[in-house]
């Protein structure tokens, strides 16, 4: 059997690749007293009065939502939320496997940018961070941008994943032949969401007051702002 | 980084190219100072390394003879990369793809795992520019390198662990965290 095939007699035995957990076992009506309700009211009275104790009493400090719009997975295109689904439940498998994170896939049907940063602020409760994935660019920067200053971690990982490997990548190479990172010419070739990522990467990284513009203009500003307002 | 150059498939990104979208532009004024013009082998002219983010099939080892020394190749493209490694090896003396298939893989699974899980366990707002900084020195020194192996086996749970760590302490150190 070929690549394709075992991939589709796996994902079809299997009817996808992931499924919930629970943490705790309901044998008795104690138990259901307890997970459920009435017992379950004093948790939810605890996080009313005070909103951050969501993440002591609830899974929310240990999942992250794996969303997309399906407009630019793998090297498919614009194939749709449906046909995304594989590629995100791979991916809570991996977050799963490597990090013990409870990931979940979300695959939005609009492809529309301000219906999605809408969409993942109202989800984003139940959620620890939020991984942005397989969406097109120039369509990407501004939706992650918009969800920076949400209070949970949003990172897109076709821009910054990708980036963060190269550059480990191009220290190591750097390594290799004798020559210091700060000295190197880099020509990047794609201005997609992986490119632009790399370049901000590296001129945040190499030439930090040169282009603290730069920088700034990305997020830094924004993380200032931010920080306040959460410290206060 | 002495210099960079972000070519699209127009050719070099340069300060006032007239069909740059704002994201462009914005990259036009950080990158490429000496505001150089032409195709992508142009751009290669001079250049110490090569990172293809774009489509497959679009250099030879002849386009890489221009580039200084010991040129480092990335040829990321999915699943055809923009060079092929046994061609681009005829010139360059490292390279990786994004494929699993051949030597040098660079692949985002090595990151976001660890990025995420020392961004929950820091109890991080974001992810800002040191964290992901840290992320790629953590990284980076999971291993010896040696231009067969520039970075980790893309399951080796170490990595995750230790990206985590690296994550999480830059999150706190930058003040970047929930109180």
């Amino acid at each position: 059997m070929d690549i394709k095939e075992s991939a589709l007699k796996l994902h079809k035995e299997n009817k996808g690749k992931l499924a919930t957990k629970s943490k705790v076992s309901v044998k008795t009506k104690e138990d259901l007293s307890l997970v459920y309700t009435p017992g379950v009211a004093e948790v939810c009275r605890e996080i009313a009065a005070d909103k951050s104790a969501i993440y002591d009493y609830t899974m929310k400090s240990n999942s992250v939502a794996v969303v997309t719009d399906g407009s630019a997975v793998l090297g498919l295109g614009n194939i749709g939320a449906e046909a995304s689904l594989p590629v995100m439940e791979g991916k809570c498998v991996l977050f799963k496997e490597l990090a013990d994170i409870d990931a979940f896939p979300i695959c939005i049907k609009t492809q529309d940018e301000n219906e999605i940063i809408n969409i993942v602020k109202n989800i984003a409760t139940v959620f620890g961070g939020i991984n942005l994935e397989d969406i097109s660019a120039p369509r990407c920067f501004k939706i992650e941008e918009a969800l920076l200053d949400i209070g949970i971690p949003v990172m897109h990982d076709d821009q910054h994943g990708s980036a963060i490997a190269i550059l480990a990548a191009l220290m190591n190479a750097a390594k290799v032949v004798n020559k210091r990172i700060d000295d190197l010419k880099v020509v990047i070739n794609g201005a997609g969401a992986a490119g632009t990522a790399i370049a901000k990467l590296l001129l945040c990284m190499g030439h930090r007051q040169k282009h603290m513009h730069f920088c700034e203009g990305d997020n830094s500003l924004r993380q200032q702002r931010h920080y306040l307002r959460w410290k206060s | 980084m002495k210099e960079i150059i972000v070519c699209d498939s127009k050719g070099i990104i340069y300060d006032g190219r007239a069909d740059l979208n704002e994201f462009k532009a914005q990259l036009a004024k950080a990158t490429n100072r000496a505001k150089r013009k032409g195709n992508l082998k142009d751009a290669l002219d001079g250049a110490d390394a090569f990172i293809g983010v774009s489509t497959g099939n679009l250099l030879k080892a002849d386009d890489l003879r221009s580039m200084n020394k010991e040129a480092i190749i990335f040829a990321m493209a999915n699943p055809v990369p923009e060079i092929m490694p046994q061609e681009a090896s005829k010139v360059a003396a490292v390279v990786g793809t994004g494929r699993s298939d051949f030597q040098n893989q660079i692949n985002n699974s090595l990151v976001f795992p660890g990025v995420f899980r020392g961004a929950l366990d820091a109890k991080a707002v974001l992810i800002n520019n040191e964290m992901k900084i840290a992320a790629a020195h953590a990284l980076a020194n999971c291993i010896n390198p040696a231009s067969d192996r520039i970075l980790p086996y893309t399951l080796d749970k170490q990595v995750a662990q230790k990206v985590a760590e690296a994550v999480k302490n830059a999150a706190i150190e930058t003040d970047a965290v929930r109180k």
